[in-house]
């Protein structure tokens, strides 16, 4: 999977790419994680279940950012660290993302993300490959 | 387009304006049900999502719609203007010192932070009362900062049954914080008057030290946003609203939904209006312990301006749901809410620039209010990403020419003193004086950074 960022003059726009849905949530919470501040040298917390839902796939994404920015602001973790994630499209379009995931404490939070946003979202696959778009507040 | 785009700018700063996609998010605006006039672009605009940041639009009541994103997410972001009593001749060099002890009492950064881990009914009082709670009930305070805050720090709408338990939680240990991005303290002196008489009135003279507390609702305003845009976005086509962008999601104001989000946003604004008190209370005491023979002449609120904001306001007698996003109320010389030595002059509107450069203390004007629903500009406006910022300079490079000119700085990363660095953000003289041209607001004292404290 592969991350980059996009200049944005006032917020920051990040793009995802991944060979399935999966890779992309997986790697949406790495940015999350990543951004939080200096990490703390204590163990990982216990593994936590995490379940999203949403209209949509792309809308899921979206959901799933601010879900895990809410989490851990509140527990204190930075989730670097996934398993068993499962990003599965319903028929009648909804989607659901379920995961375990564990973290360690941040010792002193520096992350500039505020929330992820729905605007200029985009989530598609292009020849195989998942690619997104999202745009966060900073 | 349901009404027309109507942007304050000059030639230069309309270029600039129109690099991104600052003009389309505004165009996008007048698509919102309900609006009336015009959506304003306020001259240190720049392109953020749904709303533009510098948007000002109003929406008529009862039934015209809110949106979240004409807020944001930091919700009642704002700054907070303090007078000391202290001239920069007796600061001296103790202005690095001064800057250090309010870094040190005063926690910067997200996440959890503050000292003061609120109980669930003193996050409520927080909610519902805000600044008054932690003036006439904590001691934070003195009466008369209540009179200099806008909407007296408290607005009555708020419901903390409307915010969400997880927006609670992440609000209950950030009171008294400063935040990250680009949030600050910045320690001024008063290095020119332009309006002598107004000057006056608001407190202010040459040489004289302020402190400009810039943040807003934490965490706790950015999960009301997120909840309630996601919220919204899921019940657009209940309410027949299309939008070209989903970020603008929205419900009328009268219905259940928009009601429940402006007690929310209330709420949140009020938590805002209180973290900033708690900070000025932390100022207090470092200037108390460290001047203590200014302590019979306190630091004085001089005002405390919400710009990101959804209020309900009458404007040539209709009642309006009028939204600020990065843009300040400029209400001019008459208005009842304004305190006595106000009311003859106007409210205080602030204008800060960078670290490193200058910001503008203006007064509200009459014009305003058939110019812009009573609004100003709220900065110099962002020129450059935070990405093209860090590519051409670096956090040392910032703090050793901050330094040079002898501005003391504390920052958490050096990444964020080269997001921040004054190149990546608009001249704000310019903005002042194209705000001032426009008739929304008028200078009065120009005040240079000393001392700057980023989150």
């Amino acid at each position: 999977m592969t991350v980059n960022a996009l200049d944005h003059v006032g917020e920051w726009k990040v793009t995802i790419s991944g060979h399935t849905l999966e890779d992309v949530f997986v790697a949406m919470a790495r940015i999350i994680a990543n951004a939080a501040g200096r990490i703390g040298d204590e163990e990982p917390s216990a593994w936590e279940s995490i379940e999203v839902t949403a209209r949509d796939v792309p809308t899921l994404l979206v959901d799933w950012a601010n879900e895990l920015l809410g989490r851990s602001e509140v527990t204190g973790l930075a989730y670097s660290e996934l398993r068993s994630a499962l990003v599965r499209p319903a028929a009648d379009g909804s989607a659901r993302v379920t995961a375990q995931l564990r973290g360690r404490r941040v010792s002193q939070w520096t992350s500039p993300l505020k929330a992820a946003t729905y605007h200029a979202l985009s989530l598609e696959n292009v020849g195989g490959e998942w690619r997104a778009e999202v745009l966060f507040d900073v | 387009m349901r009404v027309p785009v109507r942007i304050y700018a000059d030639d230069e700063l309309l270029r600039g304006i129109l690099q991104g996609d600052a003009l389309a998010q505004l165009v996008n605006v007048t698509t919102l049900p309900g609006i009336v006039d015009f959506a304003y672009g306020m001259p240190d605009m720049h392109e953020g999502y749904g709303f533009p940041v510098g948007g000002v639009a109003a929406t008529l009541l009862p039934d015209g719609v809110v949106s979240p994103g004409g807020v944001g997410f930091d919700i009642n972001c704002g700054v907070r203007l303090l007078a000391t009593p202290l001239t920069r001749q007796q600061l001296g060099d103790r202005h690095v010192d001064l800057t250090h002890e309010i870094s040190r009492s005063i926690p910067a950064g997200t996440g959890r932070g503050g000292r003061w881990v609120m109980s669930d009914t003193e996050l409520h009082r927080v909610l519902t009362e805000g600044a008054e709670y932690l003036v006439r009930d904590r001691g934070f305070g003195l009466e008369e900062d209540l009179a200099h805050t806008e909407s007296h720090g408290r607005l009555p709408e708020a419901d903390p049954a409307a915010v969400s338990r997880r927006a609670q939680e992440r609000g209950a240990g950030q009171l008294g914080t400063i935040g990250s991005g680009n949030h600050f303290v910045e320690i001024q002196q008063v290095t020119e008057v332009l309006d002598p008489l107004v000057a006056a009135a608001f407190g202010l003279t040459p040489g004289q030290v302020t402190v400009l507390i810039h943040t807003g609702s934490r965490g706790l305003g950015h999960q009301v946003c997120t909840d309630h845009v996601r919220l919204f976005d899921a019940k657009l086509a209940h309410f027949g609203i299309t939008l070209p962008d989903r970020q603008l999601s929205c419900a009328p104001a009268s219905s259940a939904e928009g009601t429940a989000y402006l007690r929310a946003m209330s709420a949140a604004a009020n938590y805002a209006w209180a973290n900033r008190q708690l900070i000025t209370f932390h100022v207090r005491e470092v200037v108390r312990r460290m001047f203590p023979d200014t302590a019979p002449r306190p630091v004085r609120v001089v005002y405390d301006v919400a710009h990101n904001i959804a209020k309900r306001e009458t404007h040539q007698g209709r009642a309006l749901c009028v939204h600020r996003k990065g843009a300040t109320r400029s209400f001019g010389p008459g208005e009842p809410e304004l305190p006595d030595e106000y009311r003859d002059v106007g409210q205080p509107v602030f204008i800060p620039g960078s670290m490193g450069t200058a910001t503008w203390v203006m007064v509200g004007t009459r014009e305003s209010a058939s110019r812009s629903f009573a609004s100003a500009c709220h900065g110099a406006g962002r020129a450059l990403s935070r990405g093209a910022a860090k590519r051409a300079v670096t956090g040392a490079e910032v703090r050793a020419a901050l330094e040079s000119r002898g501005i003391a700085v504390r920052c958490p990363t050096s990444s964020g003193l080269a997001e921040e660095a004054p190149i990546a953000y608009k001249d704000v003289d310019r903005v002042a004086l194209v705000v001032e041209k426009a008739g929304l607001a008028r200078r009065v004292a120009r005040l240079e950074p000393i001392g700057v404290v980023k989150g």
